[in-house]
């Protein structure tokens, strides 16, 4: 086949722009030159005169390097290069490709659209990722609401505790005259009522786990403290493998121990993320992160050792409060972490804390009662 | 190993000029784009046109005094659905790694990213570049993030390709520091 002999609108009206190499790195172009070829340089001589098309389709450049070989004669008949877009005058992209190959004597380069339709592939790449961005977003929401709600339930049931416990001391001790009392009953009972809503509201819209202030106390449903040890941290491996991080569990106490404390599942396991990812971004590349379970008798204890800079001892008390951390952006979702860790494992009847004066690295440590 | 070429791309015109080239990396939709046509055009679109392949820009810069310009590879970003030709990265005189503040997981992206091309193409000056400042309250990347970034020598700079703050800072940065 001898390209120069093919007719000279054929090449355009298969959108391919066939080049000739010349001396001195120059090409000139074989018959017409498709339409989008003529938007991306307007100034394309169209007599077949030798011109540089690097300096407009600047990804040539870096594919001439690799095309040498194939025009040198040392390498096999053509070669592909990767897909580049162009913007032309118009601001219309183009997805483009180069073909270069030895017919004969000639050097040739061709450029084209990519095999894979151009409006295919970005649709598709644009549609998946478009879709996983709005995932995120929706997660991330999801997410704050849950943890947002529970904290504001657990903040409403502490001050109607206190309600329920002055009314109905007033009404045991008889503090109030017999026309009061009936009001006191009034009282007493549009506490309960409200009490039944927060429990409502709770299930209603936790629909990923149950009730924040109810759990699990029997021991067919009660979570493994050292299986979930095992899940979060296998979750969080690939995070910790790019600061070269490793996890290490332990587990101390008498062969036949059962790990199942009181608690939720899924509740659980977010508060052993929340520790993990706290100990993982706070410990230096290449340390190693220990996950101690001790078994206490009545009590499970979970300790979290990270090889960080640790936590300055004036900032200890201050660690589990609601928005802690909120220095200046970090407002939000990285405050309530720890909050939410504290009022979880108190709610099953646990304890949590950081022991001070850690000077290689920070130790939170949590404890939950054994599931009976 | 990719084989390191020259990192002038010399230009067939007959240039007075030093080109050098420069790429973009980090996963999609971090403003990787975005960061280039503010730079280059001094505009910003909402809306997200994700890149396939590669697109090439030029702008000229000063570099210590002389005039350079600089070839922009703004790279498709590596995700699950797409990963990045390390074809691409010859030649190459420096990059910028791009995190998206809001998301932190991208910060992970980035790092591996880095990783991928210092095994390809070996050591090249970089900046990382948390974009996305106009969202603040939405960050995810945390300042221990970034003081642990900061800690292993990388300099971090915070951009918005939105406002366009801290944007020409970065390239012109990231232009004086290659060689
Ligand atoms: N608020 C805000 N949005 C931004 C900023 N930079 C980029 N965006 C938006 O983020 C989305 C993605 O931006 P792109 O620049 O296309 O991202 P990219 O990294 O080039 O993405 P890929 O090409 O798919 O890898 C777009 O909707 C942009 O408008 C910024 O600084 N602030
Ligand atoms: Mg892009």
């Amino acid at each position: 086949m001898n390209p120069v002999l093919l007719p000279p609108t054929l090449l355009a009206q298969l959108d391919i722009a066939v080049l000739q190499r010349k001396s001195g790195g120059a090409f000139s172009l074989i018959g017409e030159p498709p339409f989008w070829l003529q938007q991306i340089c307007p100034e394309l001589p169209t007599d077949g005169s030798p011109w540089h098309p690097g300096n407009y389709l600047l990804y040539l450049a870096h594919f001439y390097e690799e095309a040498e070989e194939i025009w040198n004669g040392e390498a096999s008949s053509q070669l592909t290069s990767d897909v580049w877009t162009e913007e032309d005058s118009t601001g219309k992209e183009w997805l483009l490709e180069a073909i270069a190959m030895k017919v004969g004597q000639e050097d040739l380069l061709l450029i084209k659209f990519p095999s894979n339709d151009f409006q295919t592939l970005r649709s598709v790449y644009q549609e998946a990722r478009d879709q996983s961005l709005k995932q995120y977003s929706l997660l991330k929401e999801i997410d704050k609401r849950e943890v947002l709600l529970h904290c504001t339930v657990h903040d409403l049931s502490a001050p109607l505790a206190g309600i329920r416990a002055s009314l109905w001391l007033m009404h045991e001790d008889k503090m109030v005259q017999p026309v009061g009392e009936e009001f006191l009953e009034i009282g007493l009972d549009q506490v309960d009522k409200m009490q039944g809503l927060i429990n409502e509201t709770l299930t209603t819209f936790s629909t990923r786990s149950k009730p924040l202030l109810q759990s699990t106390a029997n021991l067919e449903d009660a979570p493994d403290v050292a299986e979930s040890v095992k899940d979060v941290t296998e979750a969080l491996s690939a995070m910790g493998s790019l600061k070269g991080v490793s996890f290490r569990i332990s587990t101390e106490g008498p062969e036949d121990t059962a790990w199942k404390v009181v608690g939720d599942h899924a509740r659980l396991e977010r508060i052993l993320f929340n520790l993990l990812e706290n100990a993982l971004r706070h410990t230096r590349d290449e340390s190693m992160v220990v996950i101690r379970l001790r078994d206490e008798g009545n009590a499970i204890r979970v300790s979290i050792k990270d090889q960080g800079k640790g936590v300055p001892a004036d900032m200890i008390h201050k660690l589990f409060d609601k928005f802690a951390q909120g220095e200046g952006n970090e407002k939000g979702k990285a405050g309530l972490g720890l909050y939410f860790c504290k009022i979880t494992v108190e709610s099953w009847g646990g304890e949590i804390g950081c022991l001070p004066n850690m000077k290689d690295g920070a130790c939170f440590w949590f404890t939950l009662p054994k599931a009976a | 190993m990719i084989h390191q070429s020259s990192q002038e791309v010399t230009p067939n015109l007959n240039l007075q000029m030093t080109q050098k080239k420069i790429c973009t990396l980090g996963t999609s939709s971090v403003g990787k784009s975005s960061l280039v046509a503010r730079f280059v055009k001094g505009i910003f679109s909402d809306s997200y046109l994700t890149t396939i392949g590669v697109k090439i820009d030029k702008k000229t810069v000063s570099n210590r005094g002389k005039k350079v310009d600089l070839l922009i590879w703004d790279l498709n970003g590596e995700d699950r659905f797409q990963k990045l030709s390390m074809n691409y990265l010859r030649g190459t005189a420096g990059y910028i790694l791009v995190v998206d503040g809001t998301r932190r997981n991208t910060l992970d992206a980035a790092i591996s990213l880095h990783h991928k091309t210092q095994a390809a193409i070996g050591t090249v000056p970089f900046v990382v570049l948390i974009n996305k400042s106009d969202l603040k309250d939405e960050w995810e990347v945390e300042e221990a993030d970034i003081a642990d970034l900061q800690a292993r020598g990388w300099t971090i700079l915070q951009t918005s390709a939105k406002s366009g703050t801290g944007v020409e800072k970065a390239f012109t940065h990231l232009a004086n520091k290659l060689t």
